[in-house]
Order: C-alpha cells, then structure tokens, then sequence
C-alpha cells in the first residue's frame, strides 16, 4: 500500500512537470516553424509575380499585379503550399523562381495556374478559388 | 550512319566531362568511401531496419534490427514507410535531416555524413521500393557506393541511381547527433528537424542542436525561439526571456516572438514589460497569431486590468 501511494505520488509529480509546458501558452517551436516556412514561401510567390516575365503575362491577361499580391496575403495556408510547390517544380523555376527563364508554355501555365487560385480565371478543373 | 556514330559519341562525351566537373564544380573530392560504415544484411523485406541499424551503429548506438523492426517495419505492406524511417530516428534521440539532392549527397559523403536513400529500382507501375544506405562515390568512374540489402559497399552507376532515387522524389536524409549539423541543411531545415526531437521530450538534445543552429547562424527565428522554449520547460523563466528579448530585438515584426516573450516575461513576473510585449504581438500588421493566442494575450492583458 505504501509502496502503490508512492508510486501514484510519483506518477503524479512527473505528470504534472510534464503537462506544465503544455499548460504554459508558449507557443510550440515546431508551430512557429510552420509559420516561419509559410511566410517564406508567400514572400517567394510574391516575388515571383513580380518578375518582369510573369507580371507582363498576367497584364495580358488583364490582371492588375498589385491587386494579385494582395489576394495572395489572403491565401490559405494549404493554398500557399499548392502554388509554391507548383512555382518550385517549374522545370526552369531554379532556386525562387525569380528571373529565370521559362518557356512560353510553361509560362502560361503557371499564370493561368496563378490566377485561377486567385479567382481571376477558371481554367483548371482542380483549381477552387479563394472565396 | 557515319554522322549518328559521331552524334553518340559527341553525347557520351558531354555526360562523362559533365561528371568529373562535378568534384570541382561543388568543391568535393572525385571519390570518398566512408570505410567505417559498418554493414548489416537485411532480411527478408527488412531493408529499412537495415540500413537504420547501419546508421544508428555508425553514430554508436548498438539498436537491435528487431528493435527496429518493431518501430518502422509495418507487415501488412512488407516494408518501412518513410514516416516510420524518419521517427523511429527520432526516438532513438538522434535528428533526422532531409537530403534531396544529389550535389548534397556528395557535400555530406565529403563531411563523413552517410546518406539513407529510398530507390524505385522498378517501374511506377511495378514498383520495387528499396532503402539503402550511400556510404561513397567515385565520380571518376561514375558511381555511387552504398550499403544495399545482402550486399556491402555495392556500386552503382550515377545513372541508374538517379533514376532510381528521382523515383521516390530523391527522398533522402543524413542522421545527425544532438548538437552537430549537417553540412547541407538549411537554416530552416535544421530548426524544423530539432523541434521534431523537442517535440518528443528529447530537451536536453534539442538544446545542444538550437545551441548549434544559433552558433552558425546567431539571428537564426526558429533556434532562439527553440533555445527558449527549451529553457521555458526547464522553468528557467529568466534564460527564456532573456533569449526572447535577443529575438525580439532582431525580428522585431515576428508577433510569435513577441507573443512568447509576453508569456516568458509573465512567468518572472515582469508585469509591466509583459504588458507592453502583449501588446507589440497583438499590434503586428502580419496575421501570423492564431486565434487562440490572440485570445490568451487578450486574457493576459486583461489579468492585468483586473487586478489594478
């Protein structure tokens, strides 16, 4: 009997060490992370609009750049991650994407891609715009 | 006919000089074999524990195949996921680090960093998964030099292993001790694969990593946030803060940083300065705060009006 309160005595102890961070509302390092990484990639999309070559096409097109960025600020999280992996896996897109060279197909693809999150356009069925 | 011979020839040429280009081209070695790495057959479907216990012997962790087995083996698939890869590193301490790179695989060969792999070595539409372990190189002859399955220090031609590796999206990764770092990750990287490790109690090792981050790169968000939830836990509320204060000073935009620094200045009882840190993260144009910790920080001000 004595031994099981101790035992209990002890579990009690460690457990409350262990949930005094959960308790605490520090946020998490991983969660910070996730924020960090998010912020990065919007800055990247962002900068990658407002490359000569994309915004020009996006003007074409009819769409005001300014207003483009804007909305990007607005993006979801999930949102972010499609259009910046998109942008990444552009076979020409290098580091960034930023003043490389695409090919005109490409480049109008990505544009349409771009501006179908947006909500400009509808052109891809597996695009949903952003309300 | 004559033509095309010199057109394949013209080819082959490019591909090899492309090839021994390289060493000098990313600042390595033309051949490294990592010696040292010791080798364990695999059964069965078993490579992933394989090449774990590999690694983990490496780094001088003595973890048992069967261990690993039980940690990242799932039966019903006759295989390891990756997921199952990466934690049951983590649980054994250690920090698994993403490699996707084949430039990256040669930096971290030449910084004694061995690399796990996951190949296709069959088709997308009869795959044949397979984990290995790439222990060497020798870009003069165009291979690559792994630890694979039933076989020790097996080469590979650059080719078929680039295929093989693009098969799986060239998932890779390096298995770092607290405290070291790899040569290639980034600054971003290293801090997600630490907080992985604190987020599973591993303090003291993340510790000595966010020490290590912060030591490369001192401005680094994520490492003095890290640094500081660390000491935090450890209920060194003064040690946290003061690190907060440091982040907050060079990110002084980052609301999380702010939102933290309320929090740790709090637990000192620093009414005032919490206060007015409440409200810096509050005021912060980029919506980086949850609701959640809007509505504790407008807790935490409110605490404070109550109680004048």
């Amino acid at each position: 009997m004595k031994t099981l309160s101790l035992l209990l005595a002890f579990i009690l102890t460690t457990m409350t060490i262990d949930s005094s961070f959960a308790e605490s509302k520090m946020i998490a390092t991983s969660a910070v992370v996730e924020g960090i990484s998010l912020q990065h990639e919007r800055e990247k999309i962002i900068t990658f609009m407002q490359s000569e070559q994309i915004s020009k096409q996006m003007a074409n097109m009819g769409v005001d750049t300014a207003e483009a960025v804007k909305r990007v600020a607005s993006l979801s999280a999930k949102e972010i991650r499609t259009l910046h992996k998109q942008i990444e896996n552009a076979p020409a897109g290098a580091d960034g994407g930023v003043g490389t060279i695409i090919g005109a197909v490409l480049l109008v693809f990505i544009v349409l891609l771009i501006t179908d999150i947006l909500g400009y356009t509808k052109v891809f069925p597996f695009t949903r715009a952003v309300q | 006919m004559r033509l095309i011979a010199l057109f394949v020839l013209c080819l082959f040429a490019s591909s090899c000089s492309t090839r021994s280009n390289l060493a000098k081209k990313y600042g390595v070695d033309k051949k490294v074999l990592l010696s040292n790495v010791p080798f364990i057959a695999q059964k069965d479907f078993e490579c992933g524990p394989a090449t774990l216990a590999m690694y983990l012997k490496y780094r001088g962790r003595d973890v048992p195949v069967k261990t690993l087995v039980s940690q990242a083996f799932t039966p019903g698939k006759l295989g390891s996921l990756q997921t199952d890869m990466v934690t049951a590193v983590r649980r054994q301490g250690l920090i698994p680090v993403p490699v996707y790179d084949f430039k990256n695989i040669l930096l971290e060969i030449n910084a004694a960093n061995p690399v796990v792999i996951l190949q296709n070595l069959g088709f997308s539409w009869y795959p044949k998964w397979h984990y290995s372990l790439v222990i060497g190189y020798n870009l003069e002859k165009s291979e690559v030099i792994m630890h694979s399955g039933e076989k020790p220090s097996m080469s590979m031609k650059l080719k078929p292993f680039e295929n093989t590796w693009k098969r799986s999206e060239n998932w890779g990764f390096v298995i770092m001790e607290p405290g070291k770092l790899p040569r290639t990750a980034s600054e971003l990287e290293m801090v997600e694969a630490v907080a992985s490790l604190e987020a599973m109690n591993f303090i003291d090792e993340a510790k000595a990593s966010y020490l290590a981050i912060l030591k490369k790169w001192p401005a680094s968000l994520g490492g003095l946030i890290g640094l500081s939830n660390v000491f935090y836990y450890k209920k060194k509320f003064k040690q946290a803060s003061s690190i907060l204060r440091e982040a907050t000073s060079k990110h002084p935009t980052s609301a999380m940083a702010w939102h933290n620094y309320a929090w740790a200045l709090k637990a000192t009882n620093k009414d005032e300065s919490a206060r007015a840190a409440a409200n810096n993260a509050l005021s912060m144009p980029d919506d980086e705060l949850m609701p959640q910790h809007r509505q504790n920080l407008h807790q935490l001000l409110d605490s404070y009006n109550e109680t004048r």
